[in-house]
């Protein structure tokens, strides 16, 4: 008895395995840097922040690997397994608009996400790999995953921007913060929730593609293509009223975190519904 | 439009090096259930010295063929699985619902293997397999069809994101009783508009990224001009 309750606590799980130990605490090791980017003059602090959180990504990279080849297939289908990528997806969407918009003000919260992401992924730790069942089985598998993700990372980063903008709609941070010139918020986060909303249109065509190959239906009215298909309305309807109706500032920021919100309901709350039994989504 | 198929569904169940490493990854993992596995790694052993299979082995060994004897040790060998899957219980519940002799290529004499659970077992050196039960997880679900349609006929296996297409139809595998073997759920459909789906599909996906991406340029480099 005493034996099973150690072998779940989180501290003995996490003994197992030290290389997801080390993912954790450099991406919190990032985080602190990031944060201190805040409030430094020092050029320094932020590029150690940098280097941390490619660490980390190195690291979480290690840990899918592993994963991938201890089961034998890609490791997106545990909980656990697809928050340990999504950790890696937020990090490396951050770390590439970091290089575009020459900014490290989003890196905290961008760290923070892929910390949260990996505590989350230690409280659901896999005992055991799970096959994938007859319907994952299939060539689609990946391309569906892998789009989807980082499509999720890239509207996290747009979540975290338009945070920022509704706290501080002008930023002018320090030295260690900033590489070049200031920052336009609401434009950064129309970019990320643009490339976002593609991938999220190409996820769902692909997902529509597959379920056509495999049940003979492009659309089974699974309860996540339901809320998959509202998280793509919800940032289309934020286009068009950006595009069209000329909505700017902090209803649309508002709305940048809405469509967010649905979108972690999509991938996390699914399993609360009554109907989550019956989709082939459905993390166990 | 005369379209006809019989089938009988099997939950199949193939030997593979995953499931080999798959039990590996579980022993190292599953402490707190260490006894229980180091129990059945006992039996492993146990099973493999069993002089049912060395007689097997021997006389395949000094090449009998199968016709004159070797299949009658195989029978002996069947019933030793047999026994053994009766004989292994915890709780009262079976641990093993089949166990399989695979020869040096990986073949079976069963053409079809029916196992209700994903994971296998591996008894001696490249021998036999046990199948661990586990749920009702089910590796994959085929189901045999013949199609004839005038003179046209086609045998094949339809599997989960294997549709077969004949004459302008598509059978796909869409419902299975993980309970019932001889059970099958297929889906007869014809859609002969599936290209312009797709090709809808793909205007989809270019036409956002006409508008989110291309306009946006073409517009600039117009008003710079």
């Amino acid at each position: 008895m005493i034996a099973i309750l150690v072998s779940q606590s989180p501290l003995f799980v996490v003994s197992q395995s030290p290389l997801f130990l080390l993912t954790v605490t450099l991406y919190s090791a990032a985080f602190i840097a990031y944060a201190a980017t805040w409030r430094s003059h020092q050029p320094i602090v932020g590029r150690l922040a940098t280097l941390a959180l490619g660490l980390a990504i190195a690291a979480n990279s290690g840990l899918i690997v592993a994963r991938w080849i201890e089961a034998e297939r890609a490791p997106f289908k545990s909980l656990h397994e697809s928050l340990v990528f999504l950790a890696l997806c937020v990090a490396l969407v951050y770390l590439v608009m970091e290089r575009l918009y020459r900014t490290r003000v989003f890196g905290a919260l961008a760290s923070l996400g892929s910390t949260g992401a990996l505590l989350y992924a230690l409280v659901h730790w896999d005992a055991e790999v799970v096959r994938l069942p007859p319907a994952l089985q299939s060539g689609w598998f990946i391309p569906h995953v892998v789009v989807y993700f980082v499509g999720y990372g890239a509207l996290f980063f747009a979540t975290a921007v338009a945070a920022v903008h509704l706290v501080r709609p002008t930023l002018r941070l320090r030295a260690g913060t900033i590489f070049g010139s200031e920052v336009d918020l609401e434009r950064v986060t129309y970019d990320a929730i643009a490339f976002g909303f593609v991938l999220l249109t190409i996820g769902l065509l692909v997902g529509s593609v597959w379920a056509k190959e495999a049940w003979g239906d492009y659309w089974v009215w699974d309860p996540k293509e339901n809320w998959s298909l509202v998280s793509w309305l919800v940032y289309g309807s934020y286009l068009h009223l950006r595009r069209l109706k000329g909505w700017r500032g902090r209803r649309l920021s508002w709305l940048a975190i809405g469509g967010f919100a649905v979108v972690l309901f999509t991938y996390l709350g699914i399993e609360l519904l009554p109907t989550a039994a019956e989709s082939a989504h459905a993390y166990q | 439009m005369v379209l006809l198929w019989n089938a009988f569904r099997t939950q199949e169940q193939l030997k593979s090096a995953t499931d080999l490493r798959l039990i590996a990854s579980s022993v190292r993992k599953a402490t707190a259930v260490g006894d229980f596995v180091a129990e059945r790694r006992n039996g492993v052993a146990e099973l493999a010295e069993r002089h049912e299979i060395e007689t097997y082995l021997i006389n395949k060994a000094l090449g009998m063929s199968p016709r004159y004897g070797l299949n009658a040790n195989l029978d002996a060998v069947e019933e030793r699985f047999r026994h053994q899957v009766a004989q292994k219980t915890v709780r009262g519940e079976p641990i093993y619902n089949r166990i399989v002799l695979f020869d040096e290529n990986g073949e079976t004499r069963d053409a079809v293997l029916i196992a209700r659970t994903p994971s296998a077992l591996r008894f001696g050196d490249g021998l036999a397999l046990g199948f661990e039960r586990r749920g009702e997880d089910a590796r994959a679900f085929r189901s045999q069809v013949h199609l004839a349609r005038g003179d046209q006929t086609l045998a094949a296996t339809v599997a989960v994101n294997e549709p077969v297409r004949f004459g302008g139809w598509t059978l796909y595998q869409v419902n299975y009783d993980p309970k019932d073997p001889t059970y099958s759920g297929l889906d007869a459909v014809f859609d002969p508009g599936l290209v312009v789906v797709f090709a809808g599909f793909a205007l989809i996906v270019l036409g956002v990224a006409y508008t989110l991406y291309a306009e946006p340029r073409l517009k600039r480099r117009g008003a710079a001009a």
